[in-house]
């Protein structure tokens, strides 16, 4: 009897344990991203890529702020691409289409047509308790007004937009090994097709170019919403209405230019290949959806790591062992460094500061590989689920501390 | 608990958890050399490592490669075929395997047994019916027109997705009946189609019937294989051949000298070619005859309609006019008095002498009640049965077909709705009536004297709303509606809705309820409307706001809108 209840015990253990695995809090506030991709049409498989993107999530530790704008059609290459510094042509573009001020209106839900706004998107990201903010509206009390410098710099302030600027590499081969990879693609173009091999020029088969797959290379620009004193004033001063408002509605459209966004950040992905392993022969645009993906996630990981804003916090899973739902997706290695910080919330204000309680480090061996299709590719850590750290200094932590990485790799 | 239940209970516990665990599937590992294998949940190595690439696991097995080969592995780390094949492409719907090495292909069953060597030049991709086109022997050869290659000099046949061969690959000329030709009141009938079999192209039909000769030009003067390949009609008998059907085939001799064609039937049972009538090649419409439905088939000689058997004599003439009821199988047949008798597709008389002097049958069978023909008595119309029990009384002047158990009537010029029970659903008031597309709506349309379509709301028993030029079906309480006199602006915005493509107006509506409340009163693009109804759904049914409608069309156009990195967007393609 008791060795048959030890062995349902190990039954029912195992599945709770694998159960606790798959959970993720969501509880915690997120960075707001707009992402956008310059498309070469005069490049190689440009619908392909276009199509990779447009099938592209935002990436899951941040808010989706996309605008209805996601593609920039260009037929030559990015003037300055390479350069590290601010590119005059992507700062142009989001000039000259008041981009700044569009993703404001967004935070307010603002109705172009009457100028009405309101605050529902700043209480479900900001995670306010609902009536209570309301009701603090509803007052404009004081309080309202610290819920709202809250909301303007830990959420309003930290809203960016990626400016993706994709090619694809092309570095055909003549070897054994391209010769194998025509032979694999022939059964994804020869059989299905009946296309002979040897004669495809610009066909899906063509881009498993080499056996390791393909390439694609992306400049991404990082700008970041200007969200100071001044310009959070003008906006509740002269633009937010919460009725339908007309002259309020045309204050905005004239003060767009009011609404900046400032460059602090540019990465290039290092072209690496992406291997086909995991991808069924029969949907090569899945090829190029893994390569973009990976790329592009790469350099949101990158450009965490120069910019402290826009630098990811998750919160801690649990603390016996220290996890946290991060890994390789957002750059961790064996040499990150985490500050886990305590949230504090003023009672009288609702206004949030973070505060450093201690250090931790991820275990070298137990770090989460989360990048996409790494499953399927049966990368080593793929199906951990979270990244396993030890404490480096501090005292005690808690489930939903937040951690932020500190140190570059 | 005694001794004996207790061990049933662990043995079902840990079934259980074995069940469990074999059902997971491995999944690809990649050493630091490079090489591939697979592991299971627990990371435990199942394949070792040994592999140059690796595929996810499908129907249990994982496809490997070495080298230039492939084989396949199960999920112990057996190899069930051996790495050899230059190619192995699984179909998962017949859950076969179509295999190739160097120039042949051939077949691995589920578990990866042989099911058909390997020494056929090509194998096509199944289709529908689990049929592939077999070859043997020709040279690919590419068709620079069709940008496709196709096998010259093969000999073809049919292979069946459990892979025993059809028709054997003996064939230069394999032809597949589906070239329709009249399609009419009296039945279609299909010709051959001597199309180039291009390389991935699948077969079109179950190939019950397949023409065949030995030349591969044309199916002029194609004999008749069935599914097995067993020979109904030598080729050279007939010019040109109908599909069978009762074991008979129609066919018509084209005689040079008259310009004419000779056309009669062939018995497939008694190979008796039987001629019935001449008619010119010139204008024919091919409806001088009709194919066998079962038992009978129908001729028209001088003008005359009669039905013949299978010896091709007379079972009934005498007819004038002759039309059949392709969802309902009847045929009706109108006398020289005017009167109808009516048929069904074994020569039996349904009912005659009734004094039925038309009939209206049912236009489909989706949703279509084939069961009731709306028929004629005197100046009335009324609904009967296929046993001649009226359902509606000889009343109207008009009928159209049931669909969904509701019958559109019409009297004085009015028309209206009734159910089958003779309950009036909507009154005999207006210019015409759509019947629903649903056994429970909430609305449909009715004409007005405006020549406009109205919501006609069921519940409330009242016409709703404005009129419209055009709509469509009501979709769970929504539906569109093209206004009449409805513009669409030719902007950037509209083409993108359009699929990238110029601005067709009929191609956009509005979107009202069934209450006839314009939910959305811009023109939307009709292609988009279950995605449309899908966003309004989410938000709760209401009028939508210009705000509201101006971020639907962005958000459904987004993957069309592309725009030039170096202008400035208006305002009107911005959500914000």
């Amino acid at each position: 009897m008791k060795r048959h209840l030890f062995l349902l015990t190990i039954c029912l253990s195992a599945t709770l344990a694998i159960q606790a695995q798959q959970e993720t809090s969501a509880d915690y506030r997120r960075s707001s991203l707009y992402s956008v991709m310059v498309n070469h049409t005069d490049q190689k498989f440009a619908d392909e890529i276009k199509t990779a993107f447009l099938d592209m999530e935002i990436p899951d530790k941040y808010n989706d702020h996309d605008l209805s704008v996601k593609v920039l059609d260009m037929d030559k290459k990015l003037k300055g691409a390479k350069s590290d510094r601010e590119n005059a042509i992507i700062t142009d573009f989001l000039n000259n289409n008041n981009v700044g001020s569009r993703l404001v209106a967004k935070w307010f839900n603002r109705d172009a047509f009457t100028g009405q706004c309101d605050v529902e998107l700043v209480k479900e990201r900001g995670l306010y308790n609902a009536s209570e903010f309301d009701k603090a509206m509803a007052d404009r009390s004081q309080r309202a007004r610290a819920l709202l410098e809250d909301a303007g710099e830990d959420l309003i302030g930290n809203t960016f937009v990626l400016v993706n600027d994709i090619r694809y590499i092309d570095k055909s081969k003549k070897s054994k090994g391209f010769a194998t990879a025509l032979r694999v693609l022939g059964q994804v173009a020869g059989a299905a097709t009946g296309v002979n091999v040897s004669d495809l020029t610009d066909n899906l088969g063509d881009m498993i170019e080499t056996i390791k797959g393909f390439k694609v290379g992306i400049n991404t620009f990082l700008y970041q919403l200007v969200w100071d004193e001044a310009t959070s004033a003008t906006f509740y001063q002269n633009h937010f209405a919460a009725r339908p408002d007309e002259a309020k509605r045309q204050a905005f459209e004239a003060g767009r230019g009011t609404y900046k966004l400032k460059f602090v950040g540019k990465v290039e992905s290092k072209g690496s290949t992406t291997s086909f392993m995991g991808i069924k022969e029969n949907e090569p645009q899945v090829m190029v959806l893994k390569a973009c993906t990976r790329a592009i996630d790469e350099n949101v990981a990158d450009l965490g790591h120069e910019v402290e804003a826009f630098r990811v916090k998750v919160p801690l899973l649990s603390t016996e062992p220290l996890t946290a739902p991060i890994g390789m997706k957002e750059g961790i290695s064996k040499n990150s460094r985490f500050e886990v910080l305590e949230i504090n919330e003023d009672p009288q204000t609702g206004k949030r500061t973070y505060k450093r309680v201690g250090v931790i480090q991820p275990i070298s061996s137990l770090i989460w590989d989360n990048r996409f299709m790494a499953v399927e590719e049966g990368a080593p850590g793929a199906t951990l689920g979270h990244t396993t750290f030890k404490k480096v200094s501090g005292g005690d932590f808690y489930p939903g501390m937040l951690i932020r990485e500190i140190a570059s790799k | 608990m005694d001794k004996m239940k207790k061990t049933i209970l662990l043995s079902c516990l840990l079934g259980m958890v074995g069940a469990s665990l074999s059902a997971q599937t491995l999944k690809i590992k990649v050493d630091e050399k490079g090489k591939a294998g697979y592991v299971n949940d627990a990371g435990t190595m199942i394949v070792a490592c040994n592999y140059d690439a690796a595929y996810p696991f499908e129907n249990g097995f994982g496809k490997v490669m070495k080298g230039e080969k492939f084989g396949l592995v199960d999920q112990s780390g057996n190899v069930v075929v051996p790495v050899k094949w230059d190619e192995i492409n699984y179909d998962e719907v017949n859950h076969i395997y179509v295999v190739k090495t160097g120039k042949k292909y051939g077949l691995l069953g589920q578990q990866g047994q042989e099911l058909l060597k390997a020494q056929y030049s090509y194998i096509s991709p199944f289709n529908c019916y689990g049929k592939a086109l077999l070859a043997s022997g020709g040279k690919s050869t590419p068709d620079t027109n069709a940008k496709k290659n196709y096998l010259v000099g093969a000999k073809y046949g049919v292979l069946n997705a459990d892979g025993s061969v059809a028709i054997p690959a003996k064939y230069k000329g394999l032809y597949e009946f589906t070239k329709e030709i009249a399609t009419n009141t009296v039945g279609e009938g299909k010709w051959m189609d001597s199309r180039k079999y291009y390389l991935g192209d699948t077969l079109q039909t179950d190939c019950k019937y397949v023409g065949y000769d030995t030349k591969g030009w044309t199916f002029l003067n194609a004999g008749i294989l069935d599914e097995r390949g067993n020979i109904l009609l030598k080729p050279g008998v007939v010019n040109y051949a109908f599909m069978p059907h009762g074991n008979m085939v129609r066919y018509y001799d084209y005689v040079k000298k008259s310009n004419n064609f000779n056309v009669g039937y062939v018995n497939l049972q008694t190979q008796k070619k039987t001629q019935m009538l001449t008619t010119a090649s010139n204008g024919t419409t091919y409806q001088e005859a009709t194919d066998f439905m079962d038992a009978i088939a129908a001729v028209a000689i001088n003008g005359t309609w009669r039905f013949i058997d299978r010896q091709c004599s007379e079972v009934k003439g005498g007819y004038k006019k002759l039309a059949k009821g392709t969802a309902s199988n009847i045929w009706r047949a109108h006398t020289a008095e005017g009167l109808c008798d009516f048929f069904d597709n074994e020569g039996n008389i349904l009912f005659a002498n009734e004094g039925y002097t038309d009939a209206f049958f049912p236009r489909s069978n989706k949703g279509t009640d084939t069961e009731y023909l709306a028929v004629k008595k005197g100046e009335k119309w009324g609904l009967i049965d296929k046993k001649n029990n009226v359902k509606l009384p000889f009343e109207y002047d008009k009928i159209n077909d049931s669909r969904y158990g509701w019958v559109p009537v019409m009297k004085n010029g009015k028309w209206g709705l009734q159910s089958l029970d003779n309950e009036v659903v909507i009154p005999m008031e207006y210019q015409d009536v759509i019947s629903p597309n649903s056994p429970n709506p909430s609305a449909t349309y009715v004409k007005q004297a405006d020549q406009l379509w109205h919501v006609y709301n069921i519940g409330l028993k009242s016409v709703v709303g404005k009129g419209y030029s055009n709509v469509g079906y009501f979709n769970d309480g929504l539906a569109w509606a093209h206004p009449d006199k409805m513009t669409v602006t030719d902007s950037y915005l509209n083409r993108a809705l359009n699929g990238e493509k110029e601005v067709v107006n009929s191609n956009f509506a509005y979107v009202i309820d069934d209450k006839g409340q314009e939910i959305i009163a811009t023109p939307m693009p009709i292609a988009h409307m279950s995605e449309i109804y899908q966003e309004i759904r989410k938000q709760g049914i209401h009028p939508l706001s210009p705000n509201e409608v101006k971020k639907l069309q962005l958000k459904i156009s987004v993957r069309q809108r592309h725009y030039q990195m170096d202008r400035t967007i208006a305002d009107t393609d911005w959500d914000y």
